[in-house]
């Protein structure tokens, strides 16, 4: 198998397309989650500028799980348009294993800097007047 | 005779009848029957079509052109909206990771230290980076989220919305800037 798959027929001319099965989770859950996440970022963002994380811990931990997903699932999108197993059969679930590997390393490093440290929002508003 | 007429070669078989120049007329007989008769034709099963189909497929241009069209604000803002937001969660990801791995050098003391120490020149820039790319990913996020909304779903609300985002992200920028 190599690296890059061409992109030649599966069987033949009158076969039809395959197409995964239906599945909501997939479909509009996966929308709306994405969609409800989005917005809610918003004002978890200004809540975040208003007070201070190391006040408000609670408000950090979401905020920071809540960019984690959010991130990861544009990681994901990405992987999905650009190394799509259907043309990378090899690097695709190589890359897509080695970004949710990374999500999971990303949460623990949140989760200890939150809580051994001052925390994102804190670290974000010193940073910026250091 | 049936042969004769598959070949071709009737015309010419009266023409040599008839002829006077008996034997020019026969070379050419003899000549075009040996053309005609080296025409091969090749066999080819039912799963062969495929076969060159897929050698055809393989030499096809890929699509799509990416590169023809015209940059527009009503699609710009959409792979900017991308690539902002990847080069934000690689900060996320990768600021988490090396703290993860090692929590010595990447705690929070250190960093601060660290960018406190740099020259003026080299914040503001630093703040330029991360302050354009956060504010634009942050407003034409939400304007995604009202196209996502069914508003704005015009070539003029587009456009107007995208004048919005660029001029939002600008003042922010700025702003973030001079904190």
């Amino acid at each position: 198998m190599s690296l890059v798959a061409v992109p030649i027929y599966k069987g033949t001319v009158n076969d039809p397309t395959t197409f995964p099965p239906p599945s909501k989770t997939h479909g509009s859950y996966h929308w709306a989650f994405e969609r409800l996440l989005s917005a809610a970022l918003v004002p978890m963002t200004v809540t975040a500028f208003a007070t201070s994380g190391t006040n408000y811990p609670l408000f950090d931990g979401i905020l920071g799980l809540s960019l984690i997903i959010h991130s990861h699932i544009g990681f994901d999108s990405s992987i999905v348009d650009y190394l799509h197993p259907r043309k990378f059969p090899v690097l695709g679930p190589i890359i897509r294993w080695t970004l949710r590997a990374a999500t999971v390393g990303t949460m623990v490093g949140v989760y200890q800097f939150n809580t051994n440290d001052i925390g994102l929002t804190e670290l974000i508003s010193k940073v910026w007047t250091a | 005779m049936l042969s004769t007429r598959a070949l071709g070669l009737a015309p010419s078989l009266r023409q040599a009848a008839f002829s006077p120049a008996r034997n020019h007329v026969l070379r050419n007989v003899i000549r075009s029957s040996i053309a005609k008769r080296s025409i091969q034709t090749q066999s080819l099963k039912p799963e062969d079509g495929t076969t060159i189909l897929n050698k055809q497929r393989l030499q096809r241009p890929s699509s799509p052109h990416f590169t023809i069209y015209e940059p527009q604000l009503t699609w710009v803002g959409s792979i900017f909206n991308r690539i902002t937001g990847v080069g934000l969660s690689v900060l996320l990801y990768g600021f988490s990771l090396a703290y993860l791995v090692a929590p010595g050098t990447f705690d929070s003391t250190h960093v601060i230290e660290f960018v406190g120490g740099l020259p003026d020149a080299v914040k503001y820039a630093g703040k330029f980076i991360l302050a354009l790319p956060f504010t634009f990913h942050s407003f034409n996020g939400i304007r995604h989220l009202l196209w996502d909304s069914g508003k704005f779903l015009t070539v003029k609300g587009a456009y107007s919305s995208g004048y919005a985002v660029l001029g939002a992200t600008a003042i922010s920028t700025i702003v973030l800037m001079f904190q």
